[in-house]
């Protein structure tokens, strides 16, 4: 089954900021006890967060947009279904959050549902380390695991006698009846094949072309896209000289005690940034070409637990405002800030400063210089990207995981844990799997 | 390679912890009472060249050597104006005990900060004054010659902490308390003139003002008044820990499990630590300790952690060229961008039965520099030694120091054709008090005491 992203945006009625917020801070505090509302009851729900987008960001960019509201959330499957349990499930909570809310149909779940399905707006780009994988399926799979490390450790005198073949019997034997595990979705398993064909493809297209041998409707094309790219070119330097990267070198303190409050305090974390998109069309046209590529890249070719080269993120994605103004960025991830803005820098930098470099966190705050979008400078500049980064960042209101006690890498472990025992070859390779 | 313009203004502890002349040493921790008085004891310190820098490399004749690292509180009562105190980086400002960066730490339960002898926030330190000297008799002297000097420089000694006897193994290695070589892989770093050639570790990584891992970028330098960055240039952070080892219950539990599942203590302890106790890393199918250390290994021949677990101690504190990238050398190159230079010792007498313990406080003064707090110390601390989802772990943290696990703690072993296992045991180091300290270089002590 299809992960789906959820984002429902919608504008604040001024008077009734605090009273929103006030109701759901005491949530996020305390987000498995709560009386109000209980996540883990959805068993479509991944990961879940609200927060408000204030007009004024608070590192000082007056944007004269209204505060807004966004509820982030990662699911399987239909999202209309997701919307549907959830107003059926606690009809309260979504009615007490969205009557402060501009719009507000009232009460009645049908149009509730509408109200919520037409101001999501999806992902530009939406990344899954795991498509196809399941939180039910997450959840059988670690009690596989468990069952198989118990049994080990009662018994591993004995089984460390054995031969892998051996071994790998005993465990099967041991857990009696188990359901397959489903197989990844045709377009995640094959992306990778059908990514290659499709540039190889273009490639051949275009070169062929350039050179005549399609015919003259596919050169005329050809050339269109050299000129373009020429053009795309020395438009963007033009841009990029004229560019002003931060230099105020502190991050806003009262903001980072605020997002402080949040961070850290378990193994995973979520990221919520908010940033300015450097005004004109230029950047927001390939700003939103660079988020298509990564969408992409996401869909074809890192499904496996890893986005070039980084292993923590469960879940990312990129979104632009209604309004085309700013740039949304929320990710749950595995471990600290600090190593997670590191790995941006270490494995990631063409990505990021492909799409942050067009952004700012005010006119002469832009993104650390760059060069021809993303292959010189930019995230490279680790200081500045990470007070970048950090001024951008906003502190959400509440943020469910289901699974906060497992990694991206655990999840693909138990998953071959889970497999291995329908397999037959490679059992020493996957004894190391426990 | 990068050179160094005045290795007179970097203190000396920079390039040399004086492990070689310096037999004797106290950590003095020092609390700011006459800010008014400490300045112009300051401003002499450096004036009457008493501040150990790194030109004056001791030799057998040299008596002592002086090392003076300041607190955020320290700065502040020093008055330095708020843009200045601004211009530290987060974390310093923020301090080692303080809540956030205590729950980043893993400072929690009998490692809370509230528990601690002290740093906590009712006893703060503002000063660290280390003090080496050749041998005991001089050291004596020289102690109280200082300690009379803190009374007039309205200084008032919160802690002291005394470097305990020297131990050292056939091969030359420095030996902790748990019985191992300590102190074998500190980075090689560019530019110092313990280098030979060129070094692995850029020098900005160590002293501010310089190339740092990233490009050469330079790390932000702290700032005052009209001096600006040339107050932060030539210095380095600077990060305290005093960490009390638990000898005692560390070789009992050893050899009780050991007798359990049918090996040696000492092949379950090398295990933990990821060296047997010459230093030699552990390698795949070995069961007893070669004695011959070579520290040129990258766990390249050993990526499943067979040999060395993969969440020993060692593994965790540099995963060098494994684990961290798609391949070895952008493993290595990651590794790199988190490395910290130590300068510690050890404190308390030396047990001569480790199993049977004597109930006095002895471990480790665990001292590293580094030019960013964040990147480096607690992100090794952090992201390395307390997580416990470490090399695709599921819920175990550093066996020897970690304190991302309450109780219970758990530990894999890595073999063939099944990992071992060791389940519930206690953590055997806590940590007694710590601070971050910045340490200044000379000229920017020097400005400190004139301000």
């Amino acid at each position: 089954m299809q992960q789906n992203p959820m984002t429902v945006i919608t504008e604040i009625l001024p008077d009734q900021q605090k009273k929103l917020q006030d109701y759901l801070a005491p949530i996020g505090t305390d987000i498995k006890n709560n009386p109000v509302i209980k996540f883990a009851n959805y068993q479509q729900l991944h990961y879940c967060t609200f927060f408000v987008i204030p007009g004024s960001h608070p590192s000082e960019v007056e944007t004269g947009e209204p505060a807004l509201l966004a509820f982030e959330a990662n699911i399987d499957g239909d999202v209309k279904q997701f919307i549907k349990d959830l107003i059926a499930g606690n009809p309260e909570f979504v009615d007490t959050v969205y009557s402060c809310c501009k719009g507000y149909p009232g009460n009645n779940a049908g149009q509730l549902a509408d109200y919520l399905l037409s101001n999501d707006y999806g992902a530009n780009a939406f990344y899954v380390a795991h498509p196809g994988q399941t939180r039910n399926g997450i959840y059988e799979q670690q009690q596989i695991r468990q069952r198989v490390e118990d049994y080990i450790d009662a018994h591993r005198d004995a089984l460390s006698a054995k031969q892998p073949a051996a071994i790998h019997a005993d465990i099967v034997k041991h857990l009696g009846s188990i359901n397959k595990p489903t197989p990844q979705p045709f377009l995640n398993s094959a992306g990778q094949m059908i990514f290659n064909g499709l540039l190889a493809v273009l490639g051949i297209l275009l070169l062929g072309g350039f050179f005549g041998l399609f015919g003259p409707l596919v050169e005329f094309l050809a050339v269109i896209v050299l000129i373009v790219g020429v053009a795309f070119a020395v438009v963007l330097r033009w841009h990029e000289m004229r560019d002003k990267q931060d230099d105020k070198p502190w991050v806003v303190y009262e903001q980072m005690k605020a997002i402080q409050r949040v961070e850290d305090r378990q193994l995973q974390n979520h990221l919520t940034s908010v940033i300015e998109i450097k005004p004109g069309w230029f950047r927001l046209t390939t700003l939103k070409v660079v988020l298509a590529g990564i969408n992409l890249v996401a869909k074809l070719v890192a499904t496996k637990g890893d986005l070039s080269g980084i292993v923590t993120i469960h879940f990312a994605r990129w979104v632009i405002l209604p309004g085309n103004k700013r740039l949304l960025f929320m990710s749950n991830y595995d471990g600290s800030w600090e190593n997670y803005l590191g790995e941006f820098i270490d494995h990631a930098s063409v990505g990021l400063t492909a799409v942050w470099s067009n952004t700012q966190l005010g006119t002469d705050r832009g993104f650390p210089d760059t060069q021809w979008l993303a292959l010189r400078g930019g995230s490279r500049d680790e200081q500045r990207f990470k007070n970048f980064a950090r001024n951008s960042q906003l502190a959400e209101l509440v943020w469910y995981s289901a699974y906060t006690d497992l990694s991206v890498k655990n999840i693909a472990n138990n998953r071959a844990i889970h497999e291995g025992l329908f397999s037959t070859s490679n059992l020493a390779a996957w004894l190391k799997c426990l | 390679m990068t050179t160094i313009e005045k290795l007179e203004d970097v203190q000396g502890i920079v390039f040399s912890g004086y492990n070689k002349y310096m037999a004797s040493c106290s950590y003095y921790l020092l609390k700011i009472d006459d800010a008014a008085k400490t300045k112009p004891w300051l401003k002499n310190l450096v004036e009457q060249n008493q501040i150990s820098h790194g030109a004056d490399k001791p030799t057998e004749e040299t008596e002592n050597r002086l090392n003076l690292a300041i607190s955020y509180s320290g700065f502040e009562k020093l008055q330095l104006d708020q843009g200045s105190l601004d211009s530290f980086e987060l974390s310093f400002r923020e301090g080692m005990h303080s809540e956030h960066r205590s729950a980043l730490l893993g400072d929690r339960g009998i490692n809370d900060p509230s528990k601690w002898d002290w740093g906590n926030e009712a006893s703060l330190v503002d000063v660290l004054f280390i003090l080496f000297s050749k041998d005991d008799a001089i050291h004596n002297a020289s102690r109280k010659y200082h300690e009379k000097a803190f009374k007039g420089a309205g200084l008032s000694v919160v802690q002291r902490l005394e470097a305990g006897e020297k131990k050292q193994n056939e091969q030359g290695f420095s030996v902790e308390h748990f019985g191992f070589a300590d102190g074998i892989s500190d980075p090689i770093v560019d530019g110092f003139p313990t280098t030979i050639g060129a070094g692995e570790i850029a020098t900005g990584e160590f002293l501010l003002g310089y190339p740092n891992q990233y490009d050469g970028k330079l790390t932000k330098l702290p700032r005052l008044g009209a001096a600006g960055e040339a107050f932060g240039k030539n210095g380095t952070y600077l990060v305290l820990r005093q960490l009390k080892q638990d000898v005692g219950a560390f070789w009992k539990f050893m050899e009780e499990e050991a007798a359990r599942q049918g090996i040696t203590a000492d092949y379950l302890a090398s295990k933990f630590v990821g060296r047997w106790k010459s230093g030699a890393v552990v390698e795949p199918h070995q069961h007893t300790d070669p004695n011959k250390v070579d520290n040129s290994f990258n766990f390249t021949k050993d990526p499943n952690g067979v040999g060395c677990p993969l969440g020993s101690h060692i593994r965790r504190a540099n995963p060098r060229a494994v684990g961290l990238g798609a391949t070895e050398a952008e493993s290595l190159k990651v590794a790199n961008r988190h490395r910290i230079l130590r300068r510690g010792r050890s404190y308390g007498t030396f047990l001569d039965n480790p199993a049977q313990d004597d109930g006095k406080d002895r471990g480790l003064v665990f001292i590293c520099l580094n030019a960013n707090i964040e990147r480096q110390f607690e992100f090794v601390q952090h992201t390395w030694i307390n997580n416990v989802k470490f090399a695709g772990l599921y819920d175990e943290d550093d066996p020897l120091i970690g304190s991302g696990v309450a109780e219970n703690r758990n530990f894999t072993i890595q073999d063939e054709p099944l990992r071992r296992r060791v389940c519930g045991f206690q953590q055997f180091v806590t940590t007694r008090g710590g601070s971050y300290f910045f340490l200044p270089s000379l000229s920017a002590l020097g400005l400190l005491g004139s301000s």
